[in-house]
């Protein structure tokens, strides 16, 4: 199955308590693709994201990578499967160096006298060497998180997936709480990423960003699907209309 | 400055400035002598906040170690006492510390009850467990030479062995928190729960393990101590939890979980050690407040140690402004 999709959630339905965060949404990712998910507060973009990283598992419905069905019952079984989820939070420990945060759940260990001990040393070498091809500068590895600018922590996110060597990346709200300035620096890491032959889902409500650097945009509305468009072929505007549920006919 | 980026530079440079106090008041202060007996000490603190430290490193306290304190001797002692061989009788009891941590940490992160109510509620329950067994008396250290040579009663070149097991406990935990896996996931957990979590970090077996962790120590404190003063009571361990918090809060260990420091913890019991041992040594053998009491001065210890905590306190916080301010600059 050579031209399986990279992924197709198929039906995925999801609720908590009384309300339907997701009804029986499609949802699909091609190889070497950035995918655009878009909505308005509620719409179930997060959910859908927690369903595909391993936080939730759907009600109903199924995830296909390349072609094989496969179950998620934690992130670990997600990021086993090469799916990388960079969450709005970051999910960086403020208190943690910046290399332990990149090897966090995945330590580099060593035997001493029987003993595994994290090899310290060793997760700093592979730290620098993962952000080393990423344009935003950080300084030291040692640091601890709580220093760095917004923009650095997301190169730091996204140093840990490209050192992982994932083959799709979550990204949820990558922007938000961005500068300009950070906000294109990392819309450029977004490209660089593609150009690295990996595949990307970006949640935003920024939809100029998600013009500039998405392949094709998702729609969701109250749970639902509402919407899929080869970004060249839309506008803003047509998009921001769907988002809001209005009826573009009349125009 | 360099020197203000050391984290533990507040109670290391606290420590000196005491000792040196105590020493020009009285000469005898920093022979190894008597300083040894500040270690013996600092130990029956220093051996449960080492764990303590882990546990408030990954965002959670146990107020019940006070009672643990009482309880696992008592078992141990009762065990002796109705014919067990002391070794099996030893294990017996450290089991009984295991299933107390594990007890409070099912509490906590399956029952989704903050740690300060929970193990609130576990520090009557175990003394109230303690009181019955001793029927509200006290049980004596088993006469077995062997057993109370190694578990408070020895020494080894003039060091009881009480701060041996202490220095023992201090370094293991040391490269626990700071060179294993466990360490760095107790730090992300308490830091930021939620992104530990997310990065696969099982968060709450890692507070579980660190609530055994503290529960055991509390108990293996408990039995060296009441091996050194040869009898147990239900209450003995009454305010120690107080006490430990206090020295690991000091050391530079963060309340709310993130950051924490076993050297900080470590030199933060030998500085209440220090204050216990000058009070005593410095003063007069009983104080008078003009004239209204005559007290001993071992009485006024907890009052000493209470300025301590929070004169170091604002040491830590005008610290960390300094460093904040540093950063900004």
């Amino acid at each position: 199955m050579s031209n399986a999709r990279l992924l197709e959630m198929v039906g995925i339905t999801k609720s908590f308590g009384p309300v339907t965060a997701l009804q029986n949404a499609n949802f699909h990712a091609d190889h070497k693709e950035i995918v655009g998910l878009v909505g308005d507060n509620g719409a179930g973009k997060s959910t859908l994201i927690k369903i595909l990283s391993g936080v939730h598992r759907p009600d109903k419905g199924d995830i296909f990578l390349e072609g094989t069905r496969v179950h998620f019952s934690s992130p670990n079984d997600s990021r086993a499967m090469g799916i990388e989820t960079i969450y709005q939070d970051l999910a960086l420990v403020e208190d943690l160096r910046i290399y332990r945060n990149l090897f966090l759940a995945r330590e580099i260990t060593k035997s001493y006298l029987g003993m595994r001990l994290l090899d310290d040393k060793k997760m700093r070498k592979e730290s620098e060497r993962a952000m080393e091809g990423l344009r935003i500068p950080i300084g030291s590895v040692n640091q601890v998180v709580r220093t760095l600018s917004g923009g650095q922590r997301q190169c730091v996110a996204v140093a840990r997936s490209i050192y992982f060597d994932s083959k799709l990346f979550a990204m949820d709200e990558p922007t938000a709480a961005l500068g300009v300035a950070e906000s294109h620096e990392v819309l450029d890491l977004i490209k660089d990423l593609k150009k690295r032959g990996k595949s990307c889902i970006v949640i935003t409500h920024n939809l100029h960003h998600i013009f500039s650097v998405c392949d094709r945009i998702t729609v969701l509305r109250k749970g639902q699907v509402v919407g899929d468009y080869v970004t060249k072929d839309t506008s803003v505007e047509e998009v921001e209309g769907v988002i809001l549920g209005k009826e573009m006919r009349e125009f | 400055m360099k020197i203000l980026s050391i984290r533990e530079i507040g109670i290391i440079v606290a420590t000196i400035v005491l000792a040196l106090a105590f020493q020009m008041l009285n000469p005898v202060f920093l022979t190894f002598g008597f300083f040894v007996i500040v270690l013996a000490f600092a130990s029956r603190v220093g051996i449960v906040a080492s764990g303590m430290t882990l546990l408030m490193g990954s965002g959670e306290f146990d107020l019940s170690i006070g009672s643990v304190f009482a309880l696992i001797p008592t078992i141990a002692f009762l065990l002796f006492e109705s014919g067990v061989n002391i070794w099996i009788a030893l294990a017996g009891a450290f089991g009984a510390s295991i299933l107390c941590g594990l007890f409070n940490g099912f509490i906590v992160v399956r029952m989704r009850i903050p740690s300060f109510i929970s193990t609130l509620g576990m520090m009557f329950a175990y003394e109230t467990i303690a009181l019955i067994l001793t029927a509200g008396g006290s049980k004596e250290s088993p006469p077995v030479a062997s057993f109370q040579w190694i578990f408070g009663r020895g020494e080894a070149y003039g060091v009881p062995v009480l701060v041996i097991w202490w220095l023992a406990v201090t370094a293991a935990c040391y490269v626990l928190l700071g060179k294993t896996k466990h360490g760095n996931w107790s730090l992300a957990t308490g830091g930021n729960r939620e992104a530990a979590r997310a990065m696969g970090v099982n968060t709450g077996a890692v507070k579980v393990k660190n609530f055994i962790l503290t529960s055991a120590l509390a108990g293996l404190a408990g039995t060296l101590y009441s091996t050194r003063m040869n009898a147990v009571y239900a209450i003995f361990g009454q305010g120690l939890e107080l006490t430990v918090i206090g020295a690991v809060a000091i050391g530079g260990t963060s309340l709310f979980g993130g950051s924490a420091t076993i050297l900080g913890t470590a030199i933060a019991s030998v500085l209440l050690g220090m204050v216990y041992l000058g009070l005593v040594t410095v003063l007069p053998s009983t104080v008078s407040f003009g004239g209204i009491a005559n007290i001993p001065p071992m009485y006024l210890y907890e009052g000493g140690a209470g300025a301590i905590i929070v004169i170091m306190s604002l040491v830590n916080v005008t610290l960390d402004r300094m460093r904040a301010s540093r950063r900004l600059s």
